[in-house]
């Protein structure tokens, strides 16, 4: 890595950590969703096992889950309007003019939200290990894999907008519009397979949801299984590639013509 | 010796028509006209930013247009662009100039621009001032070249505007040249070598500002308040304009004619000077004018 994309990341790292949005969806939504669970179902819910995978409590669905829900977060609102900010103020055609190749800004910015991704992640186990104990078995290298492809799949989709043109304001209501379908429906923290009784319509949702797809995977590999969505993550991974030729031909620096 | 700018026949429509000019080494030129006049869109398209209809742009060598990267050697400050408001001045100079691999700007421009106090602060907590002295550091850390540079001093305060004027004619010496816009021609008057007045998107002349100012003839000017009754004074032309009249003509002429006019407006202290830049753009832009009218 060169010294020009090093000092690029730097930047961009800080730049990133000085955004309260970000802060909330790397350190905050977590625990957030951790505390927004027990209170409605109990504090000592997470540290339940639930029925159908022996072992397996509910704090690890979480762990699992909240590993793609953040990467997702972070590739899809997160950069959106990030590049989106950095086009309106002319930080990009800045950069634009120095010797600076494309590709290492996209280089940069990949690396600054796989960064944000994996502080996310151990923050969060460190913090659900402390307090509800280590799990009987996990698999982190596999965890960390599987965090990475959700993470390139969401970071590709969040490059993709925010290389459109658009305003400040209109990539903010598209990523959070984004993020909050994907999000709403993709049964965090509950296990799916529980809202076919209650809601089947609900369950039905969550088949079909790219997130949820994504973080059963996360979850088989954080126990060292393959997940049966992993065609759908095949495809969405497929997707990501078509959708980074996509951002190459229709990235805008300029923001105006 | 070719030039570091060379622009031909551009136009863009409701914008420029055909706008035809050129930037050699080591010349400040000063695009000089009033708002509206075009001389955004001609640094936008010079900038890479807008596509203009037809004409030809080529800087240091390379054509330059629209989706095409811009050659390295080529600084580009506009008046609304800045640095994401979380930055810090000091982290976007250490970036930029590793960005360029060069070693940060010139312990004199620093002095110059006064940037030291802005090391520590973002850019969302700048003054406007502030924030362009710090874009001009940050487009000269590259040594460029070539420095286009949109409306610099426009609504600044007198100090920050006067800073950025000596880093202007800092560039002269220090870079290879400096094309720039300006709202003012006493401004333009200071700072540039060559000049280039533009009214409605039509280049008016062009050349340095003693040779502009010669267009005039051997006059000399006298303003007076647009209020004043000014009448037709022998051996005098009267150029109204929004906010003054303007009278040309020999002293004597014009001495006679303040005479004249004294007892009508109560005021005798009416200053009597040689003409300027500003004299002879609103001279041309007049006649323009009345050129166009004619049409």
């Amino acid at each position: 890595m060169t010294g020009m994309v090093r000092s690029l990341i730097r930047v961009e790292l800080m730049l990133l950590m000085r955004t309260p949005v970000v802060l909330f969806v790397v350190v905050g939504m977590p625990f957030a969703v951790l505390l927004l669970l027990s209170l409605m179902i109990g504090f000592s819910f997470p540290a339940l096992e639930f029925g159908a995978m022996p072992g397996v409590r509910v704090i690890d669905r979480l762990l699992a889950e909240m590993a793609g829900t953040v990467a997702v977060a972070v590739g899809i609102m997160v950069c959106t309007t990030h590049v989106a900010d950095e086009r309106a103020c002319g930080m990009l055609r800045a950069l634009r003019r120095t010797p600076m190749r494309s590709g290492s800004y996209i280089a940069a910015q990949a690396v600054a939200a796989t960064a944000l991704v994996v502080a996310s992640m151990t923050l969060f186990t460190a913090a659900t290990f402390a307090i509800y104990g280590p799990p009987r078995s996990w698999h982190p290298l596999a965890l960390t894999g599987a965090a990475l492809i959700v993470t390139y799949c969401a970071f590709s989709t969040g490059l993709l907008l925010g290389g459109r043109r658009m305003s400040p304001v209109e990539a903010r209501v598209m990523a959070w519009c984004c993020f909050l379908l994907l999000f709403l429906g993709s049964g965090i923290g509950v296990p799916r397979e529980g809202w076919k009784e209650v809601a089947p319509w609900f369950y039905e949702i969550t088949v079909y949801n790219p997130l949820a797809q994504l973080n059963d995977f996360v979850f088989h590999a954080y126990l060292g299984r393959l997940s049966d969505t992993w065609p759908a993550v095949a495809g969405l991974v497929v997707t990501a590639l078509i959708a980074n030729i996509a951002t190459r031909r229709t990235f805008d620096w300029a923001g105006r013509s | 010796m070719t030039p570091l700018l060379r622009v031909t026949d551009l136009s863009k429509a409701q914008a420029l028509n055909a706008v035809s000019f050129s930037v050699q080494r080591g010349e400040v030129v000063c695009v000089v006209g009033p708002p509206g006049s075009g001389k955004s869109t001609l640094i936008e398209c010079l900038a890479g930013l807008q596509e203009p209809d037809t004409g030809h742009i080529e800087i240091l060598g390379t054509a330059v247009g629209p989706g095409r990267r811009l050659p390295v050697g080529l600084a580009v400050i506009l008046s609304d662009e800045g640095l994401p408001g979380r930055m810090k001045v000091a982290e976007a100079l250490v970036l930029f100039s590793r960005l360029h691999n060069t070693r940060g700007l010139p312990s004199r421009l620093l002095d110059l621009l006064d940037i030291e106090p802005l090391l520590s602060r973002r850019f969302e907590a700048l003054t406007e001032g502030q924030r362009r002295r710090a874009m001009i550091a940050l487009a000269m850390v590259g040594n460029p070249e070539l420095v286009l540079i949109d409306e610099p001093t426009t609504g600044l305060r007198e100090g920050s505007g006067r800073r950025i004027e000596q880093a202007i004619n800092e560039l002269r010496s220090g870079y290879g040249g400096v094309c720039l816009t300006l709202a003012d021609p006493v401004q333009a008057e200071r700072l540039a070598d060559r000049v280039v007045l533009l009214r409605a998107g039509r280049i008016l002349a062009e050349g340095t500002p003693s040779q502009l100012i010669q267009t005039l003839g051997s006059v000399f000017v006298l303003r007076m308040p647009p209020y004043v009754r000014v009448g037709r004074p022998r051996d005098v032309r009267v150029l109204p304009c929004a906010t003054s009249t303007y009278l040309y003509g020999s002293r004597q002429a014009l001495e006679e004619a303040a005479e004249e006019l004294a007892p009508r407006t109560g005021h005798r202290a009416w200053s009597i000077r040689p003409p300027t830049l500003k004299d002879a753009y609103l001279t041309l832009s007049a006649v323009h004018e009345h050129a166009a009218l004619e049409r």
